[in-house]
């Protein structure tokens, strides 16, 4: 077995049961680590197939790992789901967007109409805050530079009992040729409202609320 | 050390550890030895599900950041003010259950 698919094989077992919309993220983080075991053991002097064997032994049972992985991740508070940070490289793929100016527009997804328009420029990144609907606060950051865009759409989903999920879809640049996106996803209830006002995108449905502002 | 007990103090562990400065997995692992002298080891998998966890708790926040070695983007974690909060009142338990465990085996360790 090549070296990489056994580095992928370990962390899908490791990651198996996760939300397919965290699963991603998770196996991006473990392989991070792992990766940089194994070059830090080749540094050693390490043959590489030996040195990703003594990075998997410390790093523990697949199977136990995905064990508590899944009881970290579906145990927990859902309230808003992360399809996924996916921070891939996209390569000169070009993002057809309408970039709306308007400063406020309100859609009611009920009958979802896609919208999309710009945060603006971000200098430091973009702030997540979830409002649960039981008054807890989660934040998340994600560290980025440039101008953000948005786009909102919904699309069908086996997982959400109305069978469709709305779906916020940031893009920005890194330079010319290295689009990167971020998407956060929720089960549609036909209660969604989309808020767009300057450097925020608001999704609020009943007392819950996704706050996405681009600082 | 028994794995429970370490299990046991893992929150208070990472707090610790993120206290000052936000770091990623690996980082947080040789903070963790470089303190202790390596006599709190553990698989390394195990920090993900507590660090994940306390994220869904609101005790840390993360920050996705590219690599300054150039290799993929990390995820930082640092404390959130209830995550503060947690910290001082696991560090008051800890010297509660110390000072208790001190006077029950006396001298005999």
């Amino acid at each position: 077995m090549s070296s990489s698919r056994r580095i992928r094989n370990y962390l899908l077992q490791a990651t198996r049961g996760l939300p397919a919309s965290e699963r991603t993220l998770v196996m991006a983080e473990l392989r991070g680590h792992l990766l940089e075991r194994i070059e830090q053991y080749q540094q050693e002097g390490h043959p590489r197939t030996e040195a990703e064997s003594m990075a998997m032994e410390r790093f523990g049972s697949q199977h136990g790992l995905a064990r508590r992985l899944n009881f970290a991740h579906w145990t927990l508070p859902a309230g808003w789901t992360t399809l996924g940070v996916t921070l891939a490289l996209l390569g000169g793929t070009v993002w057809n967007i309408a970039r709306a100016q308007t400063s406020q527009k309100i859609v009611h997804a009920g009958q979802f109409a896609p919208a999309s328009g710009t945060l603006g420029e971000a200098s430091k990144g973009l702030k997540i805050r979830y409002r649960l609907s039981e008054g807890r606060t989660l934040e998340q950051q994600i560290s980025v530079r440039g101008e953000i865009l948005y786009q909102v759409h919904s699309q069908t989903s086996s997982k959400c009992n109305s069978g469709q999920q709305v779906v916020l879809d940031f893009r920005w640049a890194e330079g010319r040729s290295n689009e990167r996106h971020f998407q956060l996803a929720e089960c549609l209830t036909g209660s969604e409202k989309i808020n767009s006002a300057g450097r925020s995108l608001i999704l609020s449905r009943n007392q819950e609320e996704l706050q996405v502002h681009a600082e | 050390m028994d794995s429970n007990t370490k299990l046991m103090a893992l929150d208070l562990v990472l707090l610790s550890v993120l206290e000052d400065q936000s770091a990623y997995g690996l980082e947080i692992l040789q903070r963790i030895q470089a303190r202790t002298g390596e006599n709190y080891d553990f698989k390394e998998g195990s920090l993900y599900p507590a660090l994940h966890r306390m994220v869904k708790q609101g005790w840390l926040e993360s920050t996705w950041e590219e690599s300054q070695k150039g290799g993929a983007p990390r995820r930082y974690y640092s404390l959130s003010e209830p995550g503060r909060q947690a910290l001082e009142q696991k560090k008051q338990e800890w010297a509660r259950l110390r000072q208790a465990m001190d006077g029950l085996l006396g001298g005999s360790i």
